[in-house]
C-alpha cells in the first residue's frame, strides 16, 4: 500500500503530541533510552516517515519527516518528580495508541493525565517518609529510641521541605534546609540522654532525600550509551547529596559538643 | 537466619518510598515483596560471609529480575517496582560515616592519616554498594541492546 504523505500541518500535531508525551516521562523519572523508543515508535504509528530524536534530561529535539515535507520541534523539560502512577499511565496510552488514532486525540489525553491529582496527599507523602526514614533507623540494628527520634526528626524536616517546595524555593536549598532540621532534631533527642547510638539516627533520618530515581537512572543511561544524559543526572544526584551533607555538617556544627 | 523483623522494616522502608515516588496503589504489595526478597537474599549471602558489596550486587539482580518479569506481565516500565525496592539497600550509615570522617578531617589542627583513610574506605564503601544497586536494577534489562 502506497503510504500517505503527511501535511505539515499534521506533522506539527503529531510533534505537539510526541514532545508532550516525552516531557512527561521525562519529568515523572523514565530513563532516556525508553523515552527516545516511545517517541519513535509513536510518530512512526501516526505515518512519519523517519524521526530523529535528541533527548536529553533538560530538552527533547525532534525532526519528524514525511516525504520531502519535515518539522522540528524542541521542548524544555522541568524539574524532575518521581512519579509512578503517571508514567505508567502514559505508558499505558502509548501503548494503545494505533495508526487510526489521532494525534489531536492522543494530546488531549495526555493533557488530561496530567491535570490529574495524586492518589497520596502532601501529608501521606510526609507520613510515609518519616515511617521510612524510622525502618532505617531499625535496619541498621537501632533501638525504639533510635526509631521514634529519626520518626519526628524526619516527620518534621518532611514537613519543611514540603512547605519550601510549595512556595518554589530552590530545591537545593529546600534539601539543605530540611537535612539540616533533621540533624538538629535528633541532636536535641541526642542531647537528651535517650539515645545509644546518635549517629543511627542521625544517619536515617535524612534518608528520605536520597536522590533515588536520579541514581538509578544514571547508570542505565551511561550504560545504554547516553553518556552526556546519564552525567549530567549523576552529577544532579551528586549535587543534592552535597546538599543532604551540607546540611548535615551545618547541624553538626550548630549543635557543637552536644552529639 | 535473617531476622524477620528485618524483613519487615525493609518493607516498610520501601513501602514508604513508593509512596513517596506515588506508586499505583495496587503494585504497592508487589514493592514490598520484592524488597523483602531482595532484602533476604543480600542478607543471607552477607551472613555466609561475602562481602556486602557482591551482596548487594546480587540482592539487586534479583530485584532487577522480577522487576523484569512484572513489566512483561503487567506491561508497565519496570521502574515502578524496582526503584522503591532497593531503596532498603542503600548504604545509610556508610555515607554517614564518610561524611563525619571528612568533617573531622578538616576540622582536625594537623592532617591525620588515620581519619583520612577513615574516610575513603568508607566512601569506597558507599561508593561500590551504590554502584551494586544501580548495575544490579540495570542488568537484566541489560541483555538486549
Amino acid at each position: 500500500m502506497e503510504k500517505k504523505e503527511l501535511s505539515i500541518e499534521e506533522l506539527k500535531q503529531i510533534a505537539d503530541t510526541s514532545l508532550l508525551v516525552g516531557k512527561t516521562m521525562l519529568e515523572s523519572g523514565a530513563e532516556i533510552y525508553s523515552v527516545e523508543e516511545t517517541l519513535s515508535r509513536l510518530a512512526q504509528t501516526f505515518g512519519c516517515d523517519k524521526v530523529n530524536l535528541s533527548v536529553l534530561p533538560q530538552t527533547i529535539a525532534m525532526t519528524l519527516v514525511s516525504g520531502n515535507e519535515f518539522r522540528t520541534k524542541m521542548v524544555h523539560i522541568g524539574t524532575l518528580k518521581p512519579d509512578m502512577q503517571r508514567l505508567s499511565e502514559i505508558y499505558k496510552l502509548t501503548k494503545n495508541v494505533c495508526s487510526a488514532c489521532s494525534p489531536v486525540d492522543v494530546l488531549k489525553q495526555t493533557k488530561a493525565l496530567i491535570s490529574q491529582n495524586h492518589q497520596f496527599s502532601g501529608y501521606q507523602k510526609v507520613f510515609a517518609a518519616a515511617l521510612a526514614c524510622a525502618s532505617f533507623a531499625a535496619l541498621f540494628k537501632g533501638t525504639a529510641a533510635e526509631f521514634a527520634t529519626a520518626f519526628i526528626a524526619t516527620f518534621l524536616a518532611a514537613s519543611l521541605k514540603k512547605t519550601l517546595d510549595a512556595k518554589e524555593f530552590n530545591p537545593l536549598l529546600s534539601i539543605t534546609l530540611a537535612s539540616l532540621l533533621a540533624t538538629v532534631c535528633v541532636g536535641l533527642f541526642s542531647s537528651l540522654g535517650v539515645l545509644e547510638d546518635t549517629n543511627i539516627a542521625l544517619a536515617s533520618s535524612v534518608l528520605f532525600l536520597v536522590p533515588g530515581v536520579q541514581l538509578i537512572n544514571t547508570f542505565e543511561d551511561i550504560i545504554k550509551g547516553h553518556y552526556l544524559s546519564g552525567l549530567a543526572r549523576g552529577l544532579h544526584g551528586l549535587l543534592i547529596s552535597f546538599a543532604i551533607v551540607f546540611g548535615i555538617a551545618l547541624g553538626l556544627k550548630l549543635l557543637g559538643s552536644s552529639v | 537466619m535473617i531476622i524477620p523483623y528485618e524483613a519487615l522494616f525493609a518493607a516498610l522502608a520501601a513501602l514508604g518510598f513508593a509512596v513517596i515516588f506515588n506508586v499505583p496503589k495496587k503494585f504497592l504489595i508487589f514493592v514490598a515483596i520484592t524488597a523483602i526478597i531482595g532484602f533476604a537474599v543480600k542478607s543471607v549471602l552477607v551472613q555466609s560471609g561475602i562481602g556486602v558489596e557482591l551482596a548487594t550486587l546480587l540482592g539487586a539482580i534479583v530485584i532487577g529480575s522480577i522487576g523484569k518479569v512484572f513489566s512483561t506481565i503487567y506491561k508497565e516500565p519496570h521502574q515502578i517496582i524496582t526503584i522503591a525496592s532497593v531503596i532498603p539497600m542503600v548504604p545509610g550509615i556508610f555515607a554517614f560515616k564518610t561524611i563525619i570522617a571528612l568533617l573531622d578531617f578538616v576540622s582536625a589542627p594537623v592532617p591525620s592519616y588515620e581519619l583520612l583513610a577513615q574516610a575513603t574506605f568508607y566512601a569506597a564503601k558507599t561508593g561500590f554498594i551504590l554502584a551494586a544497586i544501580a548495575l544490579g536494577v540495570a542488568a537484566p534489562s541489560l541483555l538486549k541492546k
